[in-house]
């Protein structure tokens, strides 16, 4: 049985690195007792994979993998079996069987969301009308947004601006998934309410991560980026169907069957 | 969930910040506010090190399970936060509520080796703690100490409140209710410290005065007080099936050394390895049930979804049910494809048929642990493995696929000559040999054989306590004997030879048997920068002799001088059963040669006995 997870990531679980949550669902499946099936050979392993690393400082809501298991647990059990044994910063959000022939999370990946509040101490500006001139005046000006990209084999130059699908400010949080309260006053307090919005390229051709953006901002502005003056929250996955000329992002969760 | 102590910039900017922000799966969440005491247990080396150890795991269960109190966990800060904790002023702080450790009651250290004393300065002084326990009050955490290295607490007397020698689960009840009470009634810290000196197996070393002769020996250890005891008992479980043991062990999110479920199967060893310390602390050897294990280790399994279960004991193969947990964890754990892992077994037909089952032959290596490279040495430390059983365990090993073989001995043990050092090279090509007598097309390739050595520490509560250890100078030659040895064998090319570092087994000598002179001296090499001292690429040798050199320590009035009888040693004021006249008598019998049977041989009256229970009362018809 192919199933697929979504899960959302926040507060101090952020420090905890791609490799480590892996490793955290693995054993979070035990506890759980979830059938999930195992490599054959002497040292078996679980046959999951997820769909795309998460930067370390980066929360979410949109985080996926998919499994094998033996059965299929309905929704609701399997959501509360799950959420009964994570700690505190992880949500199962979504648990269900995806079709034996969908291309799995990882090779599917082909945008992401994101959601970045600003915090107060930053250079660039958190009041929405501030925000949105400057957002605005910036694409207009660059219709190249050359970035130094760090490789494997060095560093090297690209333009940005054809994979930014979408930027755009929003007066407030937006996303499906409702963190909770006492973290959303707490992030409200250091950002405000204005949201940039992107939508980036994803995935192993073109990825561009969120920073890679902001980072250009900053440089516009004539500031310094720094890391921890954003607040960055993936919202969701997104895979590409349809003709290249006109095609559509549907979210990785759509392919879960209800 | 809590506020991290840290800022967002430095949790972005140190290695692993998942060291510092706690919310572990099973990490116990209470409002601090809600209760009488609030402590926390503390190993003082870096995370994946401290929480790998077990006995955090238990005391941390067993406190946490009172309603009145509030553990919490502490490890040693890495280098790199070290430096922005001094930097930016930020007191140590707790992992799960994130408090600052200067605001606990209780702040206890556990002493696992004696490299790790400058990383307890470290935590005092990072926790923002005053020193030295003379200069603490009520404003402060109680600190104390248990441990293995607490049986010679010396060297660490003036930064201690108290030491509770022995097993935790006995008499730290009474530690935290007296608190209680004194804390109601008004009375000083002094009080406190004078009252708890009273329950049986605690050490408050303020209360007790030590004057020296004038070669630098002890005249006398004495306590300042009537009521104070003269001797201090250690404290054990006798019924070691039936005391709280953690069934929701908490569960790290970073890889730490021991990731895996741990089962302890027994406390103590039958043995009596004239070179080791646990062996003779631990007494008497004393089995869990073996029901109570298989329910702990399903109990367990679930709860934290570990992928391995490892047993833990000082020898494995001692465990007399031991085929009957092996044959349930097997059943138990394929169904979840859990690994099981055994360490510390006996290479015999048993455990190579067991290990065949658990572990990829091909993947994996024999271990063997002679210690010594002749049957004479052998005798004289009481290891009672004989060349005879390793060769045929490797030769069964072999014969069933196995093809690599890790020998682990000690140089520099005492009486040793060349010859000695000599046969561990022969040793190793009798195995090779042994190895290549198996027909070409049915062995396979190469073997491999690991040889690695460790320099000897003689250690407080053993027979060899009062030996004259190695000078540095010694120990590196006597290695050299080793490779050289190695290099003449016929079969060299499938051996590999490793030896410790000589610097390190010094200063460990030094701390082992140490007096609380020394207290003054660590302070110093601290305050000079030596840090993480059981860490290589931190061990700064050149700091200590510096030290030394300041403080005018006489390196070798603590290593290679030999005590007498007569001699009052630091730790003399403990009773751990094992009585000093056995550990002499032990002595002698070393020094001619003999062996001692084991416990379950027959007893050789070390006063273990006086507990009143463990393998003293076994029917020893009943088993071999």
């Amino acid at each position: 049985m192919k199933i697929r997870v979504r899960f959302a990531k926040w507060g101090m679980m952020k420090f905890i690195g791609h490799l480590d949550m892996m490793r955290y669902f693995q054993k979070a499946m035990r506890r759980a007792e979830i059938d999930i099936c195992y490599s054959t050979g002497y040292s078996p392993h679980q046959i999951m994979s997820f769909a795309q690393p998460l930067g370390v400082g980066v929360e979410s809501c949109g985080e996926y993998f998919d499994m094998e298991t033996e059965t299929l647990l309905p929704k609701e059990e399997a959501l509360n079996r799950l959420n009964a044994v994570m700690a505190e910063g992880v949500w199962v959000m979504d648990y269900g069987k995806i079709a034996e022939d969908a291309p799995n999370s990882m090779s599917a990946v082909a945008m992401a969301e994101y959601e970045i509040g600003i915090r107060n101490k930053a250079p660039l500006p958190n009041e929405f009308d501030e925000l949105e001139a400057f957002i605005k005046n910036f694409l207009e000006e660059h219709q190249e947004i050359i970035v130094v990209k760090k490789t494997k084999k060095g560093e090297k130059e690209l333009d940005i601006r054809p994979h930014l699908y979408l930027v755009e400010v929003l007066k407030e949080p937006g996303g499906t998934f409702s963190f909770p309260f006492s973290y959303q006053e707490e992030e409200a307090e250091q950002t405000g309410n204005t949201r940039l919005h992107l939508k980036l390229a994803a995935g192993s051709a073109v990825n561009i991560k969120p920073n890679l953006v902001l980072e250009a901002l900053c440089k516009a502005a004539g500031e310094t980026y720094n890391f921890t003056d954003y607040a960055i929250k993936r919202l969701d996955l997104y895979g590409k169907e349809g003709p290249e000329e006109a095609p559509v992002y549907p979210s990785l969760g759509n392919m879960i069957e209800t | 969930m809590q506020k991290p102590a840290l800022s967002d910039e430095i949790l972005m900017k140190i290695e692993k910040p998942a060291r510092y922000i706690g919310n572990e799966i099973n990490s116990i969440v209470k409002e601090k506010n809600n209760v009488d005491i609030c402590m926390a247990m503390c190993f003082p080396d870096v995370y994946e090190i401290g929480m790998s150890y077990l006995g955090i795991q238990i005391l941390y269960d067993m406190f946490n399970r009172r309603e009145d109190t509030y553990c919490e966990r502490v490890y040693s800060p890495w280098l790199d936060l070290d430096q922005i904790m001094r930097e930016e002023q930020i007191p140590l702080f707790t992992l799960e509520t994130q408090q600052p450790v200067k605001d606990l009651d209780f702040l206890g250290i556990t002493l696992q080796y004696e490299m790790c004393y400058t990383n307890v300065l470290q935590i005092l002084d990072l926790a923002q703690i005053p020193m030295f326990s003379k200069e603490r009050t009520w404003e402060h955490p109680l600190v104390m100490g248990g441990g293995p290295c607490s049986y010679n607490p010396e060297p660490l007397a003036d930064f201690f409140d108290f030491f509770y020698i022995g097993e935790g689960e006995t008499v730290y009840h009474e530690v935290l209710d007296l608190y209680k009470e004194y804390r109601r009634m008004g009375k000083s810290r002094q009080e406190y410290l004078r009252a708890v000196a009273g329950i049986s197996g605690i050490y408050v070393p303020s209360l007790y005065e030590v004057t020296y002769h004038e070669d630098g020996t002890i005249a006398s250890f004495e306590p300042k007080y009537p009521d104070v005891p003269k001797t201090v008992t250690k404290q054990i479980a006798m019924d070691v099936s039936d005391i709280c043991y953690p069934e929701k062990p908490v569960v790290p999110f970073i890889k730490v050394t021991q990731d895996r479920v741990v089962l302890e199967i027994l406390r103590g060893c039958i043995r009596g390895c004239r070179f080791c310390q646990a062996g003779m602390l631990y007494r008497p050897t004393r089995e869990r049930d073996v029901e109570v294990l298989k329910h702990y280790a399903k109990v367990m399994l679930k709860n934290t979804g570990h992928e391995e279960i490892s047993l833990s004991s000082l020898s494995s193969s001692d465990y007399t049910k031991l085929p009957e947990l092996v044959d349930f964890l097997i059943e138990e754990c394929s169904k979840q494809r859990v690994n099981i892992s055994l360490p510390s077994l006996r290479i015999d037909a048993f455990s190579l048929d067991v290990m065949s089952k658990v572990q990829d032959v091909k993947k994996s290596s024999l271990t063997f642990a002679p210690e010594a490279g002749s049957q004479r040495l052998r005798d004289v430390i009481n290891k009672g493995l004989t060349e005879e059983v390793i060769l045929h365990g490797a030769g069964e090993a072999f014969e069933g696929g196995w093809n690599r073989v890790k020998l682990y001995f000690m140089l520099g043990l005492p009486t040793e000559t060349l010859e000695d050092r000599k046969n561990i090279a022969y040793l190793a090509e009798k195995i090779a040999e042994r190895y290549y007598e198996i027909p070409k097309d049915q062995r396979n390739g190469k073997c491999q054989i690991v040889v690695s050595t460790s320099f000897f520490v003689p250690k407080p509560f053993t027979p060899f306590q009062w030996v004259r250890m190695c000078t540095k100078e010694e120990f590196l030659e006597r290695a050299k004997n080793v490779n050289d040895t190695i290099k003449e064998q016929l079969n060299k090319k499938s051996m590999k030879y490793n030896w410790h570092e000589a610097d390190v087994t010094i200063l460990e000598g030094i701390l082992a048997r140490g007096d609380r002179r020394l207290g003054k001296v660590l302070l110093r090499a601290y305050e000079k920068g030596c840090l993480y001292d059981s860490w290589s690429e931190s061990f700064h040798y050149s700091l200590w002799l510096e030290t030394f050199e300041e403080m005018k320590v006489d390196v070798d009035f603590y290593t290679t001088r030999e005590r007498s009888y007569e001699e009052i040693l630091p730790w003399d004021f403990i009773d751990c059963g094992v009585t000093k006249e056995f550990l002499w008598r032990e002595w002698e019998t070393a020094q001619s040669e003999r062996v001692t049977k084991n416990c379950r041989s027959g007893c050789a009256g070390c006063g273990a006995m006086k507990f009143g229970g463990g393998v003293c009362f076994e029917d020893k018809s009943a088993v071999c």
